[in-house]
This record gives structure tokens, C-alpha cells and sequence, in this order.
């Protein structure tokens, strides 16, 4: 799988992931892990939902070289006929965005089964 | 034997052995009659009113997501200005309806997400070549039952599922898709609980739904407007409130005025009706509903005809009675149609089955 590295300024504030849909009011939630520049998983950073879709990830020099990955679902409300859906994670530092982008599976239409989707991403600080 | 199960099995032991005048007593080997009682009138309206007006629908319904999908679809409906017949699809015209707190906070947006078109073709009749084509809406005018307009139903689920995936622990970096796939299973039945909890919270909450379709006919399946004519309209509409968390009371009107081009052809239906189901704990369940239908006929007034739809059903757990070994469900049914043309006496029956599926469902 190929991971892309996210750049962020070293002498810049805090990282945060925020996962949503934007343009449906689809229910987003789920998980994002931490795993260090050897690829040992550290844990939880944190998790994302509609109260709270934005997760800190730390600041620019304590995660240089770390890698995270959002793990979450679009969850199903019984829609008939199914109703469409695009996710959107967005890495921003001092609340800028720096990377945008749909997560392979972040896209499609929910009915019945919640749509699950995944995203792995690594913070270069430089 | 405890003294409520001698009570059923004394009840249902009367209920077989009372004479019910002209109606009969059947025992049914499933739960068809049972349910049939039940099911006969409708008190939703229909899920994609277009496909209610045509006379066969199709065996697949697209599900149209986009804008450019829709045109893209309706486009290979046609061949050389000749429509197909078997054609179909749904569609939400108002999908961006900005984002989940946007949708929570203006009841506006909520009605158009929820409002679906759809639209299809079907056979006139068989042999002929004339396609019969529809299209209609569905509004959920109000749904207090949907769960994304309630911000702590979807915290609920929001805060299950993420607890799910903690417990679950880290994925590997590198985990292969099946293994997130299987992830997400797990995380999907560990909710489920959850979802079982909402669903029976919000079964009978406050609900109004209109519906309403037009059919016109295609000669010899030709796409232009001087060879389409009105066919039929639909208008549907229903209304459920509740009463109390167990009960909930229910209203139907439904009218179809078709353009009937030959003596005797029904130019207008009609159906007005009213249902009470309870649940009032435990397994049991009743539903007693009355509707009254009418149909018109061209230049045949003595055709007219005009009954009355009664139909009671009673249903519990065969555990209920003592001695009752195979699980399963009990119906006794009681109903029919009152006054119809050309049948002297009310056709009503009672009807109890034993079956393994429940009929009625919260």
C-alpha cells in the first residue's frame, strides 16, 4: 500500500485529521491510530464523529515520521434507496489544511450496511 | 398450568367453537389468510409511487445517484424514439443536503433528502406495443423516527461503533482489506444491540407521507408528445401517530383516477382507512383496522360498488399456551369485507394459524 507523506511545518502548531461528509449528512465515525516510524502501533490518537470530527494528532516535532491511519464507517440509517456518500479527510496544522483527499472507499451510496473505510497517511515534518 | 395460560387456551378453545353466524372458522396450516387479513390495505404509502401506477414492474430498479447518472439512465431508455419497456429507477433530487448538523437544524432540508422520484416503463398489456411510462415522488413529509435528524440517536451509535473498533484494538498498518472488512463486521454486530434499542424506542413515532404519481401511455411505445396520453395519477398519503410508547394509531387515504377508455373500464378508486396496532408487552401484538373502498366505472354506474375492510388479528407465542411444545406464533384473525356488490352477506371469517415468522411487526 502506498502511503502518502503529509509535510508540516516543524516550527508550526498542532496537527489534527478531520473526517466528515461535507455535502451529505451522512453519520460519519470511527477511530484514528498512531503508529510510530518503525510502524508499531502506539495506540489510539483519537475519534471522529459528527460532535467531534476533528482529532489532535500532535504537534509538528512530536510526530515527525509517524504514521496514522483513520479507520471508520459511514454508518447506515436504513435508506431506501440508498443514499450517497463521500468522505472527506482533510490533515490540517493551525487549522490550515494542507492535504485533502477522499479515502479509497469513501465514496459510494449507504442503505442497510454501514460503509466502512480506511486511510493511512505519514507526517514528514520538514 | 398458570392461570394466564389456562385463560388463552380457555379463549382460543371459545373463539373456534363460537358459531360466527355466516362467517366460518378455519384453522390455516400457515400464515397466509392470517395475513392476507392485514395486508390487504396498505397503510404506508408506496415506496416508489411510479412503479404503483404501472401494470408489471421491472425486476431491477436502478438506484440513481447523481444528476449526470440520471440523464445518463434516462437516455438509454430509448431506441430511435421508441421507449423500452422494463425500465426503472430512483433517485433523490435533493442528495446534497449539506452536512449532518446542517441537516439536524433545518427540518427543510430534512424533508428534501427524504423526498425520492422515481420512474419507470412497463408493458401496456400483454401483446401490445404500447409502453405504458411513470414517474412519481415520495415525501417523508415528517419523520420523527428518522434517526440522522436526532442528534443523540447519532451520538449513540457513533460512540458504539468507535467503542467497537477500541476493543478491537490497532489494525496493522499494512492489514489486507478482508482483515478490515472483517474489522468492520465485528464492529457492525456490536452495534447492533444499539440499533435494536433505537428501533424499538422510535417504532411508533409521529410520521406523515405523501405520495404522488402519473402514468401516461406510449402508442406503440413512441417517445413524443403527440403519441403519449394520460393513462392514470395516483394521489397517497398516511399519517401515523403515537399513543403512548405501545400503541399506534393510523390513517390512509389513497385515490387513483385512471383514464378509462371503454364502458365498464374503472376510472376511479379510492381508499380511506384507519389502524390501530399495540404492543402492549412481551411477544403480544394486536392490529385492528377498517378501511372503506370505493371504484367508479365508466358509463356503468350500476358497477359502481363501494365495502367496508374489517380486520382484527390477535397474535402471541405459542408458548403462551401450556402444552404447546413447537415454538412458534399463534394468529386468530377476524375480518373481511362488509357490503360488497353482488354478495348479499358480510364475508367475514375467522381465521387462527400457527406459523413460525411473525405477521405483525413493531
Amino acid at each position: 500500500m502506498d502511503i502518502p507523506s503529509i509535510r508540516v511545518r516543524p516550527g508550526g502548531g498542532a496537527v489534527s485529521v478531520r473526517v466528515t461528509d461535507p455535502t451529505h449528512p451522512q453519520s460519519v465515525a470511527g477511530v484514528v491510530w498512531v503508529y510510530d516510524s518503525e510502524q508499531n502501533p502506539k495506540g489510539s490518537a483519537g475519534q471522529f464523529g459528527t460532535d467531534g470530527p476533528e482529532v489532535i494528532l500532535g504537534s509538528a516535532a512530536s510526530i515527525g515520521g509517524f504514521f496514522f491511519q483513520a479507520e471508520g464507517a459511514v454508518l447506515a440509517q436504513g435508506d431506501d434507496p440508498p443514499s450517497p456518500y463521500q468522505v472527506v479527510i482533510t490533515v490540517l496544522q493551525d487549522e490550515t489544511a494542507l492535504h485533502r483527499e477522499t479515502p479509497p472507499n469513501g465514496t459510494g451510496t449507504v442503505g442497510d450496511a454501514n460503509q466502512p473505510f480506511v486511510y493511512a497517511f505519514r507526517i514528514v515534518s520538514a | 398450568m398458570s392461570r394466564r395460560r389456562r385463560g388463552w387456551a380457555a379463549a382460543l378453545a371459545l373463539l373456534a367453537a363460537v358459531p360466527w353466524g355466516r362467517a366460518g372458522a378455519q384453522a390455516q396450516p400457515g400464515s397466509g389468510a392470517i395475513e392476507s387479513l392485514v395486508s390487504q390495505i396498505s397503510f404506508g404509502i408506496p415506496s416508489s409511487p411510479a412503479f404503483a401506477l404501472l401494470p408489471g414492474q421491472a425486476s431491477e430498479v436502478q438506484h440513481v445517484v447523481t444528476p449526470h447518472d440520471f440523464q445518463s439512465a434516462i437516455s438509454t431508455w430509448t431506441t430511435d424514439g421508441k421507449l423500452h419497456a422494463g425500465a426503472a429507477l430512483d433517485f433523490r433530487p435533493f442528495s446534497t443536503a449539506g452536512s449532518l448538523r446542517e441537516y439536524q437544524q433545518h427540518p427543510s432540508r430534512q424533508i428534501a433528502w427524504r423526498t425520492v422520484f422515481s420512474a419507470g416503463t412497463a408493458q401496456a398489456a400483454d401483446g401490445s406495443t404500447d409502453v405504458m411510462v411513470a414517474a412519481g415522488l415520495r415525501i417523508p413529509v415528517i419523520d420523527r423516527a428518522d434517526p440522522r435528524a436526532d442528534p443523540a440517536v447519532v451520538r449513540r451509535l457513533e460512540n458504539a461503533y468507535q467503542a467497537a473498533l477500541l476493543a478491537q484494538g490497532p489494525p496493522g498498518l499494512n492489514a489486507t482489506p478482508e482483515k478490515f472488512v472483517q474489522r468492520a463486521d465485528s464492529a457492525a454486530k456490536l452495534i447492533q444491540p444499539v440499533r435494536d434499542s433505537i428501533a424499538a424506542a422510535n417504532w411508533n413515532r409521529l410520521k406523515w407521507d405523501l405520495g404522488v404519481g402519473l402514468a401516461a401511455r406510449a402508442h406503440s411505445g413512441v417517445f413524443r408528445q403527440d403519441s403519449l396520453t394520460a393513462d392514470r395519477g395516483g394521489f397517497w398519503t398516511s399519517l401515523a401517530v403515537p399513543v403512548g410508547s405501545a400503541i399506534q394509531a393510523s390513517g390512509t387515504a389513497k385515490l387513483t383516477l385512471a383514464q378509462a377508455d371503454s364502458a365498464g373500464a374503472e376510472r376511479v378508486r379510492g381508499v380511506v382507512g384507519g389502524r390501530l396496532r399495540v404492543f402492549p408487552r412481551g411477544a403480544l401484538a394486536l392490529s385492528a383496522e377498517a378501511a372503506q373502498v370505493f371504484a367508479r366505472y365508466r358509463d356503468r354506474t350500476d358497477q359502481d360498488e363501494s365495502w367496508t375492510h374489517v380486520g382484527v388479528l390477535l397474535e402471541f407465542p405459542s408458548t403462551f399456551l401450556a402444552g404447546f411444545i413447537r415454538s412458534g406464533w399463534i394468529g386468530v384473525g377476524y375480518g373481511g369485507d362488509l357490503s360488497r356488490a353482488g354478495e348479499r352477506a358480510p364475508q367475514l371469517s375467522l381465521q387462527y394459524a400457527f406459523y413460525q415468522n411473525r405477521v405483525l411487526k413493531r
